[in-house]
Order: structure tokens, then sequence, then C-alpha cells
């Protein structure tokens, strides 16, 4: 493979492989000898097997507003990034210090008497008039708090390499099948890369979900609690996600009609009669839950579901109701929150945001809509969302309409400059910006899956990493803290003599 | 052990497409070829028996033209229901649904067939590439579920549908084909033994031809013909009985009943008539036997659970059978 730095473009953006003078940081250089090792051609077919691998496994998302429902793969770039075990020690405090304290804001909002807000912590209307908060959830306890079982918050590094939340993803985060189907890949095509075994696996997210959803079974629930996992179906974008949580777990895959309520208690269809189910680990959104309680043409639920987990026989995760702490106005409240529920201050910085409802901040961004970037507060998946620089005068017109007719449906942040990694792009490497989305399981306590999802946004320049959008993945390393001899010269002490 | 009704469901069906699948390839190959040998006049009579054992209807013959290749690609990767393309993606479909209950190598294998399958390129693929593609891929898939699916229940709904198909199909292939098998016409009686796998059985079994009810006695009676209604019989039995029906149970009357009656049936016996009511009455019972299996283990249980919890009957989703 050539030289990294030949034709590598920097740009002035923060390069998680290189240093602004163009040094491969240490991290990198075992990783990258090994690449050199492999020729260019190689390393295309390798991609195009990997590919192949995918679809003939049926690792796949499908393309909604497609009428043949078109199942595509969310390409792999193959150049894996790295994170020193020091960086992760920091971000897995920085992770777990904040899906504890949202926890316990989502336990205190709807189980708690939501004693932040009586305290003038966050403005009671912030709350109420969020999309995502659900009244019918109030009053419904789950144990341990663990309102959060799966948390996926994503990650960025700025212009100087500092790492900060973008956004929390606390209804259904997806993507953690990716990183573990990624690392598979990897690891059967390109075993040489990780040939010293320092590399942290990621096999046993299965067993890691199994037991937070275990562990936040209802109190009546026998010793070993009946966990399922509930799709939408066949059709659903995120199915092959599904099956292999379920897979994973070894727990049934159900949708709605396997599903019957009654008494309070929710069974499930088998062929020996119903048998009863402690926990729902659902993927259908609140809306679509519970015909009963929420829309009523919904057919992917189970009447009375709501009914069940009130009575204290269920316990559905995550929780209803947790869009209100991933609301992207409340985001900027969480390091309040931590401050609040832990006492502590934030380890994870948030990226500074501007509330539109407040008269000073909109009026500040209204004149600056051109060079900032404006995001509804409750989509996810990148969509709503404007980019000032790149937008035309139309887009901002129109955009400083809607903000003044619906400030609290707003947010504003600085446009970011996004960390880049070199990716394989036509036989060369460039630099293509990235963010990282980790799993933060919540049950007995609170763990990180080591890494997490790396998005890239595979067109040059793009922003945008979301896999609705064009982006694409690689594999994550987390390295084992066993440092490694440093180099001399800044060479490789080992290289592979045998190219493959 | 039980598991999921849905997914009980799925995966017979998973069976019966599967076998469906491999046994279209079988015959329409088995006719394409024969054809190829034959004098044009045989050709009407030949397609119109091979359109009733794969259900298709007589009409076929005018919209699509007595051409030898396009028929058989109207079987094989016709749009709409019955094309072999059809029953592939429906067993690519149900398996897709319920890939948790299927072993990894075992998915990857339909996967493979419907990949292969479902994109038509006609300058690599012809009727016969086709046939031999789709009988190669689902006997790897049938061997690759042989060799690493756990024998729970998943397995035995799977096998079930299997040798349902397979029981059924071969009562129609008998039904359609049985007044033809004259000593005298061999390309007949061959093609018969021919789309069930068994002319060399039949050869080393009967030495010969000389009864036409010797292919009803491979067939239909036989205890080691793999393709005989009875040994499937037998095979269901088995399964039905190991996912813990009881002897009272509807499904193990119905292909109880029907395997004594094979069993113990002798064909040389019969006359042409008794034989062609003897295939009305197996084709019945198979019927019967689908019903039963989907009130018992598919449907029963939900009527079942909600009628224990003492709900009004008139209020149960399943009041009616």
């Amino acid at each position: 493979m050539a030289e990294l730095t030949a034709g590598y473009e920097h740009q002035g953006f923060f390069d998680e492989a290189l240093t602004a003078d163009g040094e491969v940081r240490p991290h990198y250089q075992q990783l990258l000898a090994r690449l050199e090792d492999i020729t260019a051609p190689n390393l295309v077919r390798t991609g195009t097997q990997i590919e192949d691998q995918f679809i003939r496994q049926g690792i796949t998302f499908t393309v909604y507003g497609d009428d043949d429902g078109v199942e595509r793969t969310f390409p792999m770039d193959l150049i894996p990034r790295v994170i020193p075990a020091s960086e992760w020690e920091m971000l897995e405090r920085g992770l777990i210090q904040r899906t504890t304290a949202l926890n316990a804001f989502l336990d205190d909002i709807y189980a708690g008497g939501a004693n932040i807000v009586n305290d003038g912590i966050i403005p009671r209307r912030l709350i109420v008039s969020s999309e995502g908060y659900r009244p019918e959830a109030v009053g419904i306890d789950v144990p341990a708090g663990g309102r959060c079982v799966v948390a996926g918050i994503d990650l960025i590094r700025d212009g100087d390499g500092i790492y900060r939340v973008l956004e929390d993803n606390l209804r259904s985060p997806s993507g953690v099948s990716y990183v573990v189907e990624n690392r598979q890949a990897m690891a059967r095509l390109l075993p040489q890369l990780f040939r010293d075994g320092r590399v942290r696996a990621v096999s046993n997210y299965g067993e890691l979900l199994l037991s937070s959803l275990r562990a936040v079974a209802p109190l009546s629930a026998p010793d070993t609690p009946n966990v399922v996992v509930l799709t939408p179906g066949v059709f659903n974008s995120a199915y092959f996600e599904h099956v292999f949580l379920a897979t994973q777990m070894g727990v049934d895959l159900v949708e709605g009609r396997d599903l019957v309520v009654e008494d309070h208690i929710l069974y499930v269809r088998t062929t020996g009669g119903l048998r009863r189910v402690d926990v729902v680990y659902r993927r259908i959104d609140d809306d679509f839950i519970d015909p009963v309680v929420f829309r009523a043409d919904s057919t992917l639920g189970v009447a009375g579901l709501m009914s069940a987990a009130r009575a204290g026989n269920l316990t559905i995760a995550n929780a209803v109701g947790n869009g209100v702490a991933d609301d992207k106005a409340v985001y900027a409240y969480v390091p309040d929150m931590v401050k609040y529920y832990l006492g502590e201050e934030m380890i994870i910085p948030n990226v500074d945001t501007y509330l539109l409802e407040d008269h000073e901040h909109r009026a500040h961004v209204l004149s600056r809509l051109g060079e900032l970037v404006v995001k509804p507060v409750a989509e996810a998946g990148g969509y709503g969302l404007v980019i000032g620089p790149t937008a035309t005068d139309q887009e901002l017109a129109d955009l400083a309409v809607k903000i003044e007719a619906d400030p609290r449906n707003f947010i504003a942040q600085e446009v970011l400059q996004l960390s880049r990694h070199p990716c394989l792009i036509d036989q060369t490497f460039q630099a293509r910006h990235i963010d990282l989305r980790p799993f933060v399981l919540s049950g007995a306590e609170t763990k990180v899956l080591p890494g997490g999802l790396t998005r890239v946004a595979l067109k040059k320049g793009s922003l945008v990493v979301n896999s609705s959008q064009g982006g694409g993945s690689k594999d994550t390393w987390i390295m084992e803290d066993r440092s490694p001899a440093p180099p001399p010269h800044g060479k490789p002490v080992h290289r592979e003599s045998e190219a493959i | 052990m039980v598991m999921l009704a849905r997914s009980a469901e799925d995966l017979y069906w998973v069976g019966r497409y599967l076998e469906r699948s491999e046994q279209m390839g079988r015959i329409i190959d088995v006719i394409y070829h024969r054809l190829l040998e034959s004098p044009e006049d045989e050709r009407e009579a030949c397609w119109s028996d091979a359109l009733a054992m794969l259900g298709f209807e007589q009409s076929v013959l005018e919209t699509v033209g007595l051409d030898n290749e396009a028929l058989a690609s109207h079987c094989l990767a016709g749009a709409g229901d019955g094309s072999a393309l059809d029953a592939v993606q429906r067993l690519r479909f149900n398996s897709r649904g319920n890939r948790e209950h299927l072993p990894i190598e075992l998915w990857e294998e339909i996967n493979r067939l419907w990949l292969e399958f479902r994109i038509p390129d006609p300058d690599t693929m012809d009727a016969n590439g086709w046939c031999t593609l789709l009988r190669r891929r689902c006997q790897n898939i049938v061997g690759t579920a042989d060799a690493t699916w756990i024998r729970t229940d998943a397995w035995m709904y799977f096998t079930i549908g299997r040798l349902h198909e397979r029981a059924l199909l071969t009562t129609k292939v008998l039904a359609v084909r049985h007044r033809q098998h004259l000593k005298d016409r061999s390309h007949e009686w061959t093609t018969t033994l021919r789309c069930c796998s068994a002319l060399q059985a039949h050869r080393r079994q009967f030495a010969g031809y000389d009864d036409a009810r010797s292919i009803v006695s491979l067939l239909l009676h036989s205890e080691a013909a793999p393709r005989s209604v009875n040994f499937c019989i037998r095979h269901l039995e088995e399964s039905i009985t190991q996912l813990g029906a009881d002897v009272s149970a509807r499904t193990r009357r119905v292909i109880g009943r029907l395997g004594a009656t094979l069993r113990f049936g002798d064909p040389f016996e019969l006359g042409d008539p008794e034989i062609d009511a003897l295939l009305i009455e197996v084709e019945t019972e198979l019927r019967r036997f689908g019903a039963a299996l989907a009130a018992e283990f598919f449907l029963l249980p939900l009527e079942n659970g909600l009628r224990s919890l003492r709900l009004g009957a008139a209020d149960t989703i399943g009041a009616v059978e």
C-alpha cells in the first residue's frame, strides 16, 4: 500500500491518524505499517469480498420509499479507527456519568416527582413542551431506574481534538449489529492487522444486553425472566439488527401479532399456549407501541402493553417517554443534570448550543443564520438539519420563518470541525469526517461496549454521517492497556515480511 | 419444548417451499429433457401433465404457446404466483422473518439460492441451467440443514413441512400420470419415475416392467423410497409424536389412519378405478392433516390460552374453529 502521507490532504482539520505536521500518531503506527504490506489492489479486493459477504449473509438495511424495499449494505471502510486505552478510559467514565445522570433525570421526571423542575434547575415548560415527553408514562416504575437500558451517545471530536457529545439517543439507538459484524468481517479477511491481539473484543454484546434486560425485570418475575425483542417486522429498515439482537441473546424475536395482554400480563403465543413475558426490549416507537394509549391506528404494537407495565408485571425497555431526555433543547441542560444528581462536573463536554426559545439567543442566531447549524429538537437520523454555510438564501429565509413560528422546535450550534480519518477511496487514502456512537448499557450496573460505531461521511467534504444519508462505517479499535515499546526513530519495530 | 407459534408456522412453510422449489426444478428438468428426444406431437400432452403436476392452469399452454423453452421459463421464473421463483422468494421471505431460528450457515445457503435465482440472466442461463441450479442449491440447503440444525421444535416443523409437501406432490404426480403407465410406452412410465427420482430404485426393486401397479407400489406404499407417500407419512407421524402430540391429537389420528391404509394396502389387488379413488382419498387426508396441524399447533394454543384465562367464550378471538 502506498505511503499514507502521499497525496493525503490535511486541510487544517483534526486528523485521527496524523498530527498537524503529517507525522503518524503513535497509536496508529503499527496498524499503518501493516497496511503498507498489503498492496492496494489486494485491499480493494478484500473490500469487495466483505461487501459480498454482507450481501450473502443478508446484513442489510432496507431503504424506505422504494417499492421493492431494496436491501442495501451499510458500507464499511477498511481502515480501522484506533482509540488508545488512556483516551477510552476517559470516554468510558464520561459516558457512564452522562448515562447515569440521564437515567436519574428520567426517573425523576416520570416516577420521582420531578424534583429537578421543582428546584428550578430545568424549566417545567421545556419538559411539558417536549415532543418526547409522555404524560401517559408518569407513575410507571422501572426497576433499578434503568430507563435507558441501551443508550447511544454520539460523540465527535472538534477542531482541537476535544471529544464532545453531539447528541443522545435514548429511544431505540441502532447500529450495534454493525459494530459486531464489522469486526467479524475484518478479523476474517484481514487477520494480519490484528496479529498482536491487543484489540478489545466486542462479541459479547448479546450477553451484556441480556443481563441488563434481566436486571430491570419486574420484581414479580421469576429468577430467569423471559425477555423478548419486539420488532415492527421484516419490512422495517433495521430488521437485520433486530434479528441480530434476538439471536445474540438467544431470545424470541416477536411482532405485535405474537403478543397478547390479559389481566395486565403480557403473553407470547407459542405452540404450547400462552407464555408470560417479563421484559420486552422493543424496537418500536412510543407512538406505535400500544393502540389503547397512543396511536389507535397502530397495528405494530400490543393493546394493553402500558397497563401491564403500570401494573408492575412488565418492563418495557427502553422505557416509554425517554424522548424527553434526548430532546435537543433538553440536551443543553445535561451538564446541569450531572451537577444536580451526581454533584460532578461533566467529563465529556457538550457542544455549545443556542436555545431559540430564549429571546437573546434567537436574535443572535437569526443574525448569524448563515454561519450556524440549525436542528429540529426531536428528529433523529440527520433529518431536517440545516447547515448554514452550505444552505441557499432561500433555505435560510424559509428556516428563519420556521424558527419565528415555533422557536421551541429548534436549536442552533456553531458549525463543528468534525475530525477526519483516512479512508480507502479509489485505491488511495483520503480524509473523511467521522463521529462515534458508543453503546452504554444500564441495568444492575452501567457498562460501555468497548468502542462503538464509527460512522463516516463517505461523500467528500460532507459532515453528515447517517446511514440513511450516504454514510458508511469503520471498525473501531479500543486497545488493551499494554503499552508497546516505543518504536525507535518513529519506525515500527516489527514488520511482516510477506505481503498477502 | 414450545416455540413461537408464528415462527413454527413460518418454518413449516420454509420446509414446504424448499421441497416445492426442488421438485419444480426436477420435474421441469425431466419434462424438458424428455421432449428433446420425443416426437413433436407428444409435446402438448406432456406439458399439460407437467402443468397439472406443478399446479398451473391449463390455459398457460395457450397464453405462453407450445414452445419448450418458453414453457419451462414460465414455470421457472414467470411472474406471479406458482412459479419456482415465487417458491424461492417465499422460501427466503419466511426464512428471513425467522433467522434467529436458523443456523447461520443454513440462512446463507437459502439467501444464496435467492440471490442467484432472482435475477434472470438469459445469456448465461437456459432452462437446463436454471433447473440444475435450483436442484443443486436446494440439495445444499437440505444437507446444510441436516448437518447444522439442532433437533428442537424448529427443526421438526421444518421437517414436517418438507414431508407434507413431498407426500402431496407424489400423490399428485401419480394421480396425473398413472393411467399412462402402459407397458409398451416406456418413456411415459420412466418420465414419472424420474419426476420422483425413483427410476433407478424401481429397476433394482422390480427388475423389468410388467405391471403399472409396481409404480404405485413404489411411490405410494414403499417404506424405503424417500419420495413414497408411505415413507413421508411414517416420518410425519414420528415428528408429530416428538412434538408431543398424543394419540388422541387430531394430527396423529389423521396421519395414523392414512398410514395404516397404505401400510396394509396392496396395490396389486386393485384395479385402475380403485387406485384413482385411493389417490383421491390420500390427497384429501393429507389436506386434512394440514388443517389439523394448523389448528393444533399454530392457532389453537391462543384459543386454549384465552379460555384458560376464563374469558367468556363469546369474547375469545378463536371462538370459531
